[in-house]
């Protein structure tokens, strides 16, 4: 198995590593955000970031010095820097743990994104599930503070940025990034029609940054090491490491930190372990259940943001879902319809009224009830939705049940016909919702 | 003043191929509009910010990948845009598909059939067939209160009711819950609406999802007829659609884009209009026979009005007969009722109701800038960075320009000083603009003046007074100087109760914005001593430079729909038509040569002068038209002993009244809906209404029954109708006569202003800088009481309005939560209020925007408690005041399981 130099997951998985603020300072913590306040100015840590080639890694993967870089330069403004930690794609689970197992990391590339765009508050959008994480980060808020890391003077600089932790209640919309500034202002989290865009017009109409926290994780790696050693590793466009969550039929779900571009075969069969014993793989979702089915003829696909989506789909979330033989796909097309229906916020109207449409045929034809005449509907219906919408909420939804009747209508097609699921005679036991 | 509108860019792009230049930031939809384009949309209203929500407005931009939705799109200098291309069609029939999807299909019941956008979108660009094969989702009925009906099976959850709510009223009673498909409109709070019943959500609901209670099943909106006039209920003079079938009025709406009020209405506009519909309104005349009233036959109660009229003229003079007119009637009921009372009763007593308070502000504010009428227009309300809003709860009084000055402060960044004696009381539903106040300045009741003076004082202490006039007017602004000077921080601080720099702070506010506008209302107005304060704030508008810079000015408010017109119009025993003093020799001569007639010679009575009169045996008759001061005063006033005493009094209304006890014939008049007219709101504005009903019964409309009992006491009147009346008004009185839409009529008059800049401001302008304190509470009645003004009654037609009466929450006494608890009483207790006076029984509703030892209570619904005040008049301007007074409170039932109904 081929290994590579961990970068973020490193201090976690050394043995003893406790995460609290001396462990992380001991392994060279706060190092590369006390250089940077001494001694670069904001516009130079943009410039860096710029070159590192940095993408984002929340799913969209748009370069983050270019988005800094939209933020209005003028001091009289408040600017936000907004930390998307609500990760709740089916399937991923990279943050949490980057919460959990090293908050500090995430906590001084939040500082370093802060001072880059001009920000003097920061917040974390926490997902509300992520009890342990909330309390993780609340005590390393505190140690830090404690420090003088946050707040006023940070680091004896005399910048003050303060950090401050908000958690969700609980719906997967306000990890969108404009329903997660609703949700930060009190309000319902609903997605912003766009224009305006948040650079301009985010949180509290000011001008503001939203982050993943994997991106901003990578920071004080970058600004220590250098861009030009961030940006040689993975491919030329899609440079850096990246955490993917493997999860399904595999003998070792779980975090991997990869470069970015090696074969999805490699992630599945040598990280890991493969597909368990005795079975073979059907169908792969290679970025959150927002992105499209792969079949095991794209094994061979690259794991970088282009070769991915060039192969019909995308990296998305990092989320990688491996589903063995005995998976049926429109039970899994139903089963992830279920989830977006129940997210849909409702605010417009494709999403709100597509969701239900879609989830009420996928259950009528895994359930014996199809009617030849569905197939078509499904698709002409996911046209009506795909692109329509206010947020991305729209095309993830379609994203499943196009591409399982791409590349496995014949499923579809059995389960008209013999009136129930081939696989799954007892589904009414299996069905999640 | 207006403002011209600044010079704007302009952008030029192309829709459907054809060329459109418009301004720059204009929306493609709204662009799309001005070329001819219909762009079908469910979410976007041109009064609401964009939400892009229903997705219905989804269009073609050439570079972009995707349909934009052209609702929240700005136009581009060469943007290139299709609406009408295949890609366009898909995605709406899309959209409407989903729509129509779980849409019930219940048209043939709903009350928006025929006036749905979502039938005419359906009509335009959908197939005729669904293939939806599913069960329809459908929500389950909720009950949503007494005036509001909730159907959310119809709903199209485009939001525009939740956006009304919150960017136009500020209210926020509506939200929305759950999500997904089941999104819902409901209350946050309470299942049950608790709001201000503007109408509003229902009138701009798209489909039948909110529709009118009151008015349910009633009707489908082809079988209506619609006529526009305008709301009696207050003076914000809003325009309103009456529409009715087979004479009864159905409902009332206003369109979006109509009238000063664009479409905007408060509950009185949209729920008060069923007091017209009421089936004991006086239907025939009625003359008093062996004690009882009876009906009569138009012909015998003109010849028994005229004859006994004309029987007293005769033995006692014109001047033993007196008139009284409401001021909500049009400016021709006034114009011709005090023709009537001159000429043909040869009497000079006539007055009108804006005797209650109007007249303080003309006769303060006459010699300022030659009028009353406020010198900010609407559109400078809208456009205004600083207000400073002066005894006047906004809300409760003057909803339409609370609209304006919220919005304003909420959208447009604008500062808001309140001067006034509420506090704010955040999270209520019904809102408040002192919640909305940059700079709250809450004083103790009757201290306005004594703030006013602490704005003036740090306006030249802190070197603020305008240049200009320092150059221009030195003596003007050293005399002030040196009066404010004598006046000490210490008194005006203890007096009002409000801390030297948050007057400081509000007077920088104010002072520094570009444009800024004073309002004032009825806690100045119809209060001790109003002349003199409203003259100051006139002064301390002169001295910021904010009276006649562009987009600032004065805002009098008016209670009543047309006070302004009832001065103007000479229905005042001071006035002739035309605002002309009726002391004034050579301009009277001016009006009776123009009238071919002599006025009546001698001073005339105002109202209060009339009631004493009458009590003195001096006044033998008395005509009220649609005023019963019965009704209207308090008891220390003794107006039923002065009824008592007369030989003659004639009621003319549309219902009967307390005064119709000692009425001798009453008559039978229209109510707004069922006259044609025209009406002057406190902007200035003439705003004619067409004649929606027909009158019910014999009922005639006023100027009728002056021109009948003229003419059966041989001095015609005659008119053709009431353009004829206005006609003769412009002739008579061509100082108040409209110029036209383009003028703002409130414009102040160079040479008036002048005037009083150079020796017109000594007139009392010691006295005005004498701030007056507040009488000792004494112990044995510690709480001040003052009588407010309320959102869903402000007179006898809506105290009529069955469906204003099913608000929750009204003739509530409103105490401070600290006092409440003292008294050990909660929302929904009762306590006993006693003054020198009396005593009244009250329910209690605990809040905050009742200050600590005040307490407030809504005029109009209790008449024992207005009892409990002494009336006081003014000796200049002859307005009675009966609207504060000291209080003891004891507790008669603690009640009230804590509830949320009752915070706030």
């Amino acid at each position: 198995m081929p290994t590579y130099e961990k970068i973020l997951l490193k201090n976690m998985e050394t043995p003893g590593y406790t995460g609290d603020l001396a462990a992380y300072e001991r392994a060279g913590g706060y190092q590369a955000v006390r250089k940077v306040l001494a001694e670069s100015t904001p516009e130079q840590v943009v410039d860096v970031v710029k070159r590192s080639g940095l993408r984002g890694r929340g799913g969209a993967g748009f370069p983050t010095g270019t988005k800094w870089g939209f933020i209005p330069k003028d001091p009289s403004v408040p600017k936000y820097l907004c930390v998307n930690a609500d990760e709740s794609e089916p399937g991923t689970f990279k943050d949490r743990q980057l919460i959990e197992r090293d908050p500090h990391q995430m906590i001084e590339g939040t500082l370093i994104a802060a001072y880059a765009i001009g920000a003097k508050v920061a917040y974390i959008y926490l997902r509300g599930e992520f009890a342990l994480g909330a309390r993780v980060l609340e005590r390393a808020l505190n140690e830090a503070r404690a420090k003088g890391y946050i707040g006023k003077n940070v680091f004896g600089s005399g910048r003050d940025i303060e950090v401050w932790l908000h958690r969700g209640a609980g719906a997967y919309i306000c990890g969108e990034e404009t329903a997660l500034l609703e949700s930060i202002e009190g309000k319902r989290g609903l997605p912003r029609a766009k224009p305006p865009f948040p650079a301009i017009n985010g949180l509290y109409q000011q001008p503001t940054v939203i982050n993943n926290v994997e991106t901003l994780a990578n920071l004080p790696h970058i600004l220590t090491r250098g861009p030009e050693w961030y940006a040689a590793i993975g491919t030329a466009k899609s440079p850096g490491m990246r955490i993917f969550s493997v999860s399904g039929h595999v003998k070792r779900p779980g975090n991997y930190e990869v470069p970015l571009g090696i074969p999805l075969r490699e992630l599945i069969d040598e990280h890991a372990g493969g597909v368990r014993d005795g079975h073979r793989i059907k169908a792969i979702i290679p970025g959150g259940a927002s992105a499209a089915f792969f079949t095991p003829e794209h094994l061979d696909v690259t794991l970088d943001f282009e070769s991915i989506a060039q192969a019909g789909s995308m990296l998305g979330s990092g989320g990688v879902t491996v589903m063995d033989e005995t998976t049926c796909m429109v039970w899994a097309a139903y089963n992830l319809m279920g989830f977006f229906h129940h997210e849909s916020c409702g605010k417009c109207t494709p999403c709100r009224e597509g969701s239900v449409w879609l989830y009420r045929i996928l259950g009528r034809i895994e359930h014996g009830e199809g009617r030849p005449e569905d197939l078509d509907q499904l698709v002409r219906l996911c046209g009506n939705i795909a692109g329509k919408t206010v947020c991305a909420f729209g095309d993830a939804e379609v994203a499943p049940i196009l591409s399982t009747l791409k590349h496995f209508r014949h499923e579809y097609e059995a389960h008209i016909q013999q009136k129930r699921c081939p696989m799954h005679p007892n589904v009414l036991a299996m069905a999640a919702h | 003043m207006s403002t011209s509108t600044p010079a704007t860019t302009t952008v030029t792009l192309t829709i459907n191929g054809q060329a459109v230049t418009v301004a720059k930031g204009t929306l493609l939809i709204e662009a799309a509009k001005q070329a001819g384009v219909d762009v079908p949309h469910f979410c976007y209203h041109p009064k609401l910010k964009p939400d892009a929500n229903c997705r219905m407005c989804l269009v073609e931009i050439e570079k972009m990948p995707k349909l934009q939705t052209s609702c929240n799109m700005p136009v581009a200098e060469g943007m290139v845009a299709r609406t009408d291309s295949p890609k366009v069609a898909e995605a709406r029939a899309g959209v409407l598909e989903f729509i129509l999807a779980n849409h019930p299909l219940d048209c043939p019941i709903c009350d928006k059939g025929g006036e749905c956008h979502l039938q005419d979108e359906a009509h335009a660009y959908t197939p005729n067939y669904s293939a939806f094969r599913e069960p329809k989702r459908f929500f389950e009925k909720e009950y949503f209160g007494p005036l509001i009906d909730k159907e959310m099976t119809r709903c199209v959850q485009c939001l525009r009711c939740v956006r009304y709510c919150d960017e136009i009223v500020d209210s926020r009673a509506l939200g929305s819950r759950d999500r997904g498909s089941f999104l819902q409109i409901g209350g946050l709070v309470n299942k049950e609406l608790d709001c201000e019943f503007c109408g509003g959500c229902i009138q701009i609901c798209p489909v039948g999802a909110l529709t009118n209670r009151v008015a349910q099943y009633d009707f489908r909106p082809w079988q209506l007829k619609k006529i526009e006039t305008i709301c009696p209920h207050c003076g914000d003079g809003c325009r309103l659609k009456v529409e009715s079938r087979d004479n009864v009025v159905v409902r009332v709406t206003s369109d979006a884009g109509r009238g000063r009020n664009n479409g905007d209405l408060c509950a009185k506009g949209y729920f008060g209009f069923d007091a017209v519909n009421r089936d004991d309104r006086v239907k025939k005349p009625l003359v008093r026979r062996n004690g009882q009233l009876v009906e009569t036959s138009w012909f015998e109660a003109t010849a028994l009005v005229a004859g006994r009229f004309a029987a007293i003229k005769a033995q006692h003079g014109g001047a033993a007969i007196g008139g009284v007119i409401s001021a909500d009637a049009s400016n021709e009921d006034l114009y011709l009722f005090q023709k009537f009372m001159r000429l043909v009763l040869g009497s000079p007593h006539v007055d009108s109701t804006a005797r209650y308070g109007h007249h303080n502000t003309v006769a303060a504010l006459r010699e300022v800038t030659g009028h009353g009428r406020m010198t900010a227009s609407y559109e400078d309300l809208d456009r205004a960075q600083a207000f400073l809003v002066i005894g006047a709860d906004l809300t409760e009084t003057n909803p339409i320009v609370s609209y304006r000055v919220k919005h304003a402060v909420r959208f447009q960044g604008a500062k808001l000083v309140t001067v006034g004696r509420y506090g704010p009381n955040p999270g209520a539903f019904v809102s408040n603009l002192v919640n909305r106040a940059t700079h709250p300045l809450t004083a103790a009741p009757g201290q306005e003046r004594a703030v006013v003076l602490g704005l003036i004082k740090s306006l030249i202490e802190g070197r603020r007074v305008d240049g200009r006039l320092i150059q221009e007017s030195p003596r003007y602004v050293e005399r002030l100087s040196g009066l404010a000077s004598r006046v000490s921080w210490d008194q005006l601080t203890a007096q009002s109760g409000v801390a030297r720099p948050a007057i400081e702070a509000a007077a920088t506010v104010y002072a520094d914005a570009e444009r800024a506008v004073a309002l004032f209302g009825r806690d100045v107005v119809r209060s001790r001593g109003a002349a003199d304060t409203i003259r100051l704030i006139a002064d301390l508008a002169l001295l910021a430079g904010k009276l006649t810079a562009p987009g600032c000015g004065l805002g009098p408010l008016a209670d009543e729909a047309n006070a302004q017109g009832a001065v103007e119009l000479g229905a005042a025993p001071e006035y002739l038509p035309g605002l002309v003093p009726a002391g004034d020799g050579e301009a009277g001569r001016r009006v009776a040569s123009a009238w071919k007639d002599e006025l009546p010679s001698g001073p005339g009575w105002s109202l209060m002068e009339m009631l004493e009169e009458a009590r003195a045996g001096r006044l033998k008759a008395l005509y009220l038209v649609g005023d019963d001061p019965l009704r209207s005063l308090p008891a220390s006033a003794k107006v039923g002993e002065a009824l008592a005493r007369l030989e003659l009094l004639v009621c003319q209304d549309a219902f009967l009244g307390p005064s119709a006890e000692a009425a001798h014939i009453c008559l039978p008049a229209a109510t707004m809906a069922e006259r044609e007219g025209s009406w002057t709101n406190h902007e200035g504005r003439v705003q004619r209404g067409k004649q929606a009903l027909d009158p019910v019964g014999e009922a005639q409309a006023d100027v009728a029954m002056f021109s009948d009992i003229a003419r059966t006491m041989g001095y015609p009147l005659d008119y053709a109708d009431a353009k004829d009346i206005a006609a003769e008004i412009a002739r008579v009185a061509p100082a108040v006569a409209p110029k036209g839409a383009s003028v703002h009529p409130g414009a102040v008059q160079p040479a008036v202003v002048s005037q009083y800049l150079s020796n017109g401001y000594e007139q009392d302008v010691e006295r005005r800088f004498a701030p007056e304190s507040s009488p000792r509470a004494a112990s044995a009645y510690p709480f001040h009481l003052t009588l407010i003004q309320s959102l869903f009654r402000s007179g006898a037609l809506t105290a009529r309005s069955t469906a204003l009466a099913k608000v929750p929450h009204q003739a509530k006494l409103l105490i401070h939560p600290d006092d409440a608890a003292a008294l050990g009483v909660g929302s929904g207790g009762t306590v006993r209020m006693r003054s020198a006076q009396g005593a009244a029984e009250v329910v209690v509703r605990v809040s905050t925007k009742a200050r600590p030892g005040r307490v407030l209570f809504p005029e109009h619904y209790l008449d024992t408690v207005r009892d409990l005040i002494p009336i006081e008049v003014d000796p200049a301007t002859k307005v009675p005041t009966f609207r504060e007074t000291a209080v003891a409170l004891e507790r008669v039932a603690a009640a009230a399981v804590p509830s949320r109904n009752g915070a706030g």
